[in-house]
């Protein structure tokens, strides 16, 4: 006899539907599995006949033919289990109920208990996307599910409950959908308020989350640029649901979620930086896995200690920097991850890292100074518009008990300059800060008085900025006009954005 | 450009430094007289006996490799097509104070302008581990006798590259390098070196190629300090090669001026040795501009707020954290960067590093 069940495949960040078809056939016993499954999909062989043995049912001693279609698609992870026991169930007859509609996933123990699966977020919302509306999933996986608006979902514990909940004689009851809370309200792990002085450190952080600005910060070892920088998701505005639905999709996939159901804070990445240009941007060579700048997505890339880094891995970066996405080309085909993230680096300024200290010498040679700053390149920096010193933390400052300013309210000053830039470019498609503005909205919305202009080209002059540092001058120039309430651009904005580019004026 | 015309003598110089013939015997090979060798002495006959005078090794090395009179004629068209000119013990051009050095150079190869030559020359040089607002100091003195002299420093970076930087405006930059002008370092200055070769002028007594030891890298100071009619110390620690400078030049019998340092500054402890012995002091570029009467109608007086004149006010015992003024001045945080950065901008402050600026 012959069945058909459902399930689904993960391919990047989508589901591609699978049909499992399971028939049997008199002859001797065997078990054939096709359509291009991995190692871990083979082996549900034994998985489902001791699932099925634990369960109290049979596994047919004849010719079992499995098939996952469409066959030329690869299929890999254990998340086939329970459709593929469902469909022996079926095909055997030893299971009454209907099953056409429903999509099946879970991991099967030897026992019969179904065990969770990575990616359940973005494959149902792709199986919604297809047409299904019932699904049937590991209990494990439920609090993740629970986000699916407009679905019956069915949490089970065990392939038994499965078969009684098919066959009617114990139904389970829909998942009870879940209601978005950010996790925002609350008080951060990293608050502002716990970093003491740095008020020019801290100045920027606000300047470049309110625009959406990348950041470098420059400072001697022990300065606190790791605190400053673990401050920046508990400034950024809250995660809105469809963003946490974004970033739960990316970091269900790469099974990061740890039992959570949705991830309800900004992400954090602090790869190491050994890390290689993959694990950066994603790859694999059985699945493709989103990386670190993906992972990022929504919040803060931070790399710590920034010319340390391969060259290969930074220049890596400069392309998703732009576009806000990734796209990965394997063999299997091109995968696109959405890598929206705020870029945070820091460096030390020289091999010592005392250069510029007040009371520690420098021991750097001058050529020593350069070789280290020039291995970031040009167009890596060009991406980065705030620059800023961090100097190291005096005692006195350590032990003041002067209040310093919590997250909250540096929060609730960059939401406003949010939201001055949100209504600004409504019209503008693609365009959601300062930062990602073009030529275009620059000549609209960044006009320069002559005063303004006449002290910018004074700056090149005297400075000796390079000529590409402009538009940048200008569009920081912009958000600190927003923070300090969306007016014109007045010549202390332009000062003030001109000061943050301190490395960019050395030869 | 056309190509130079060379004597015998000063062809037979170039054609050693080529060969790679060591001093001594050119020495012996040359009457210490410039120019005493008759015109037609430079020739196949000529280099055989050379060949002669050499040890055994070298000979035989220079034999099998068959370079004559052509192979030379090549060179010279090489040089001339690379812009480099080559200034021999021999040309009327050859600065008169080498003579006075412990092993004058035969040739010094010079690429860009060697006009500059023919000015009164200024020496500036400082120490590698020059402070940042030393560096401008540096520059701005450079900019000031720019207009009378050609600016004369090391390659080296710190002082003596800001000095060149400085001088660099009005193009009279010479640069007395340590290698070859074409292997020339170090890489921090690539952008430098361009910039002089087209305006300025590079001095090297080595052939355009060649890559000197890194022991013979302070010879070059000799050559500085005998293109230097004064020289200005801007910087040197207390076994700074900047004090070597400045001894040749004082023996040479020529002014040394040094800029002085508040006691316990490391970069300065040479500079104030210096003036302890026989330097003239210096702090401003107009102490200089009154000695060689420059004009210096030019330099603008640029008005400054009553909070501008208060952040110079509070600079002048010396450097500052932006917080600190910040909070001196009774200003929020955001307020102070747009202060100091037009300062800046002013040429009246300098960033130190680490957020703290300081006195220009």
């Amino acid at each position: 006899m012959l069945s058909k069940i459902k399930s689904i495949s993960l391919n990047g960040l989508d589901g591609v539907p699978v049909e499992v078809e399971t028939d049997i056939n008199s002859g001797l016993p065997s078990y054939e599995l096709v359509g291009l499954p991995d190692a871990a999909v083979k082996e549900s062989r034994e998985r489902v006949r001791s699932a099925l043995k634990n369960s109290g049912k049979k596994f047919p001693a004849q010719k079992i033919t499995v098939n996952l279609a469409p066959a030329d698609l690869k299929k890999e992870g254990s998340c086939f289990d329970l459709a593929i026991a469902v469909g022996i169930l079926k095909a055997t007859s030893q299971l009454t109920g209907e099953t056409d509609g429903i999509l099946f996933l879970g991991e099967l123990a030897l026992d019969g208990a179904l065990r969770p699966v990575t990616g359940i977020l973005p494959l149902l919302i792709s199986a919604k996307s297809h047409g299904f509306d019932t699904f049937v999933i590991p209990a494990g996986n439920a609090r993740e599910a629970a986000y699916i608006a407009g679905a019956k979902t069915y949490a089970a514990q065990s392939l038994t409950q499965v078969i009684d909940h098919l066959s009617g004689a114990a139904p389970l009851a829909p998942l009870e959908a879940a209601v978005y809370r950010s996790a925002a309200d609350g008080e951060e792990k990293f608050d502002l308020a716990f970093v003491k002085g740095q008020p020019v450190a801290k100045r920027a952080l606000e300047v470049a989350v309110a625009g959406g600005h990348n950041l470098l910060l420059v400072g001697p070892p022990g300065a606190g640029k790791t605190m400053l920088a673990r401050c920046i998701p508990g400034i950024m505005p809250a995660l809105t649901f469809e963003e946490a639905l974004e970033v739960t999709k990316i970091h269900s996939v790469a099974g990061l979620l740890d039992g959570e159901g949705i991830v309800t804070r900004r992400p954090f990445r602090t790869p190491h930086h050994t890390a290689t240009a993959v694990s950066l941007c994603g790859g694999g060579s059985r699945a493709v896995r989103p990386g670190e700048i993906s992972l990022a997505h929504g919040g803060v890339l931070f790399l710590d200690e920034f010319p340390e880094y391969r060259r290969s891995a930074l220049e890596a970066l400069r392309q998703p920097l732009e576009d806000g996405q990734i796209t990965v080309t394997r063999s299997s085909g091109a995968y696109t991850f959405p890598a929206n993230f705020m870029l945070c680096a820091s460096m030390n300024p020289c091999p010592c890292g005392n250069y510029g200290s007040a009371d520690r010498p420098c021991t750097c040679t001058a050529s020593a100074i350069h070789k280290y700053r020039s291995r970031l390149s040009g167009p890596l920096l060009d991406r980065i518009d705030l620059q800023v010193e961090v100097d190291a933390v005096g005692y006195d400052d350590l032990v003041s008990d002067r209040k310093e300013e919590s997250s909250a309210a540096v929060r609730a000053r960059v939401e406003a300059a949010r939201d001055i830039q949100r209504r600004r470019f409504a019209g503008c498609a693609g365009v959601r800060t300062n930062a990602d503005m073009g030529e275009r909205e620059m000549s609209r919305f960044c006009i320069l008085s002559p005063e303004c202009e006449n002290l910018l080209r004074l700056s090149f002059e005297r400075l000796k900025l390079s000529a590409r540092a402009r538009s940048r001058i200008v569009k920081v120039a912009r958000t600190v006009a927003d923070l300090a309430g969306g007016g014109g651009i007045l010549p202390e904005h332009i000062l003030e954005a001109v000061s943050y580019r301190s490395y960019d004026n050395r030869g | 450009m056309a190509e130079p015309v060379y004597t015998a003598a000063e062809r037979a110089a170039i054609a050693f430094d080529a060969l790679g013939v060591s001093p001594s015997v050119r020495e012996k090979l040359f009457p210490s007289a410039a120019g005493a060798l008759p015109p037609d002495t430079f020739g196949e006959s000529f280099l055989r006996s050379v060949r002669a005078l050499l040890p055994r090794e070298q000979s035989e090395k220079w034999e099998e490799s068959q370079r004559g009179v052509e192979w030379f004629e090549n060179l010279l068209r090489e040089y001339a097509a690379r812009g480099v000119t080559c200034v021999t013990r021999y040309s009327p051009a050859y600065p008169a104070g080498c003579f006075s050095l412990p092993e004058p150079p035969f040739v010094l190869y010079c690429e860009g302008n060697a006009s500059l030559l023919s000015l009164p020359r200024f020496g500036i040089t400082g120490s590698r581990r020059t402070l940042p607002q030393i560096e401008k100091l540096a520059a701005e003195y450079a900019r000031c006798v720019s207009r009378k002299f050609a600016v004369v420093s090391s390659s080296a970076a710190g002082g003596d590259s800001a000095a060149l930087r400085g001088a660099l405006e009005s193009g009279r930059a010479i640069c007395v390098l340590a290698e070859g002008s074409q292997v020339a370092g170090p890489a921090c200055n690539a952008d430098l070196f361009a910039r002089i070769r087209k305006d300025g002028l590079l001095i090297s007594e080595y052939p355009p190629s060649f890559h000197a030891p890194v022991y013979r890298f302070s010879a070059r100071n000799r050559i500085v300090a005998a293109l230097s009619d004064v020289l200005l110390v801007v910087s040197a620690g207390s076994k700074s090669g900047t004090l070597i400078t400045a001894d040749l030049v004082h023996k040479l019998d020529r002014t040394v001026y040094a800029v002085p340092y508040t006691p316990g500054v490391g970069s300065g402890e040479g500079c104030n040795a210096l003036l302890k012995d026989y330097a003239k002091c210096t702090d401003k570029s107009v102490d200089i501009a009154a000695a060689f009467g420059i004009n210096l109608t030019e330099t603008e007086c640029v008005p400054l707020s009553e909070r501008e004149q208060k952040v110079l006010f509070l600079l002048r015992d010396g450097p500052m954290h932006s917080a600190a003024l910040a909070e001196q001045l009774g200003l929020k945080p955001q307020e102070i960067p747009a202060v100091l950065t037009l300062l800046e901008m002013k040429g009246k402050i300098v960033p130190v590093g680490g957020n703290r600026y300081s006195l220009l």
